[in-house]
């Protein structure tokens, strides 16, 4: 692929083993979705190249939720203990939930009171350990809290940053037209709460970004569906 | 196998029964993400064999005690459908599908990088449709696409294909009555790139020189497999790519309903003068890559042996494919909500 083709947008789609470069520590680096071998790149994934300030690497098509620390994410909680709660995060490793990671004042064995089992929290993961055992918290930011009502629904976590788009561009133009609170858990998990009808409207927007994530010139598409749902195509308003 | 002297499975022309000649392959057919529901899924056929493989994970290991804690385990389930024979095949699991599901897991395995996943499962489920000879083979090869398609990493593709003895003479891919009525039968499946035999059986008797033979056919028969699952993979997400130009360059002025667009029949075969077509969006490489926070960069990349990178184990930032920072933004920009409705009961 030139560099002319990639400054147009297109980018190639790399299978696992695909060779990348060469290794070359002050050229070419490996990067996410890379591994190297005999001084040569190769690719681990399925996904789009990526080559960018010295490091090849594959952005992923695809592929479960795997927490990282700071990331704000949907959680369930699945299960309490008499201090904790057990939340699910849409992925193969689940998080504790501890109550000094609450604003509220939970006595022990009270845990049940605050949050109960099935219900859904807007939360940042804290702490990744080696073992797998993660903490979220819901402390120290007023956005992280219960959420309750609207619709909860899980896209695949890869899509994700295409959903919210450059400096969330295309998650606004879809609240701003569908006129819905949207809130979009870099787990997958997307709450969507407004007039029932757009609430269903804009679900489907949403899962037509994430089926269309690798498409180049999706916004323009985007903002065709969102005129004949809603009327209008929505601000992009950018951070 | 029951080896039978008396039927002539080679012509006098050289010619096997199904008119293929002994270094020929069945014709294969693979595509790849045909279940919406799976993590990953392809279907294959190859000859008469419909395969269809299903990838589920990296999740929870069930039941317990299987969980390894420094790595995920591949299983592989192998199923035949009960209609997939011509006498009704009693279903559920039997001793051979518990044997090519063990086989094929292990297989797996050694491309899979199982390190970065640990006390997770990543389930593999291949289902024979219809069975006409080779299914482990097709089995195999379907189900190393399929863990591509779920966004597993992997150092590559495992590729499979099985060479026989027919007649006294060594031939690729045997056919259905060839694997019944022939000597011998060794499925292989191969990593193609760096040549490594992932598995390997026999059923039935070879020489030294036949075996050798055999090995030879079935790794060059692999590198054909291969192109032909690298094919798949491109195709599941270059067709959309190409079906969206294609509708962009042949938009009439008055743009059609949304619906019409997205309703579109996927088209299989796509000129390569739609290449040519500008892509509708161009960002700049250059703001491009000063947005790129610094953050993408990875903690260390292994020098040389290291199947298993080091980039790959601190999972470095899932970057966005519209390639800008989304990180920091994510939900903290999306949330309008109050913060009243956190509040407990």
């Amino acid at each position: 692929m030139t560099t002319k083709e990639r400054s147009r947008g297109m980018r190639d789609v790399v299978i696992p083993g695909q060779v990348l470069g060469s290794y070359d520590p002050r050229n070419l680096r490996a990067g996410f979705g890379t591994y190297v071998e005999n001084d040569t790149i190769f690719s681990t994934r399925l996904g789009l190249l990526s080559e960018r300030s010295g490091y090849v690497s594959v952005v992923p098509l695809g592929g479960r939720y795997i927490p990282r620390m700071g990331d704000q994410v949907i959680g369930m909680v699945i299960d309490y203990g008499a201090s904790m709660w057990f939340m699910d995060l849409n992925g193969p490793y689940d998080a504790m939930l501890h109550h000094s990671e609450t604003p509220w004042e939970v006595g022990f064995g009270k845990c049940a009171q605050f949050l109960d089992i099935g219900d859904l929290v807007l939360c940042e993961v804290i702490e990744v350990k080696e073992n797998k055992k993660n903490q979220v918290s819901i402390m120290n930011n007023p956005i992280l809290r219960k959420i309750s009502g609207g619709d909860t629904f899980a896209v695949n976590p890869a899509k994700i940053p295409r959903i919210i788009g450059k400096g969330a561009s295309m998650i606004n133009q879809v609240k701003s037209a569908s006129d819905c609170k949207i809130v979009v858990g870099t787990n997958g998990r997307v709450w969507v709460k407004g007039d029932s009808q757009r609430m269903i409207d804009a679900r489907k927007v949403i899962e037509f970004i994430a089926d269309n994530s690798h498409v180049q010139g999706l916004t323009e598409l985007v903002g065709e569906q969102l005129q004949s749902l809603f009327g209008t195509k929505g601000k992009q308003r950018r951070a | 196998m029951s080896y039978d002297p008396s039927v002539k499975l080679i012509g006098d022309d050289g010619l096997r029964a199904d008119g293929r000649g002994p270094h020929d392959l069945r014709e294969i057919k693979i595509e790849a993400g045909v279940l919406d529901r799976a993590d990953g899924s392809c279907y294959l056929e190859w000859g008469e064999n419909k395969v269809l493989a299903a990838v589920y994970g990296p999740r929870e290991v069930h039941p317990r005690h299987q969980q390894q804690n420094d790595r995920a385990i591949v299983r592989l389930t192998y199923n035949m459908a009960p209609f997939s024979v011509s006498d009704r095949k009693r279903p559920g699991l039997d001793r051979r599908s518990q044997e090519i599901g063990k086989i094929c897991s292990e297989a797996l395995e050694s491309v899979v990088l199982i390190k970065p996943y640990p006390k997770t499962a990543i389930d593999v489920f291949v289902e024979i449709i219809e069975a006409s000879a080779g299914t482990r083979c097709a089995g195999l090869t379907a189900a190393s696409v399929a863990l591509a398609d779920a966004g597993i990493p992997m150092t590559d593709l495992v590729t499979s294909a099985a060479a026989g003895k027919i007649d006294n003479k060594v031939v690729l891919d045997l056919g259905k009555a060839e694997d019944n009525f022939g000597q011998a039968d060794v499925p292989m499946g191969v990593v193609v790139r760096t040549g490594d035999v992932v598995l390997l059986q026999m059923d039935g008797d070879m020489t030294a020189e036949e075996f050798a033979e055999a090995c030879d056919l079935t790794v060059n028969a692999c590198k054909k497999i291969y192109e032909i699952q690298k094919d798949a993979l491109k195709n599941r997400y270059q067709k959309d790519i190409d079906r969206i130009k294609e509708e962009a360059a042949r938009k009439p002025e008055p743009k059609p309903a949304v619906e019409e667009t997205m309703e579109v029949p996927e088209q299989d075969d796509f000129s390569d003068t739609m290449m040519e077509t500008p892509a509708e969006e161009a960002p700049a490489p250059a703001s491009e890559a000063a947005e790129a926070p610094a953050e993408e960069v990875p903690s260390s990349v292994p020098e040389e042996e290291a199947p298993v990178p080091a980039s790959d184990a601190p999972e470095a930032p899932a970057e966005d494919i519209t390639a800008d920072s989304p990180k920091e933004e994510t939900p903290g920009e999306s949330a309008t909500t109050s913060p009243e409705e956190g509040d407990p009961k």
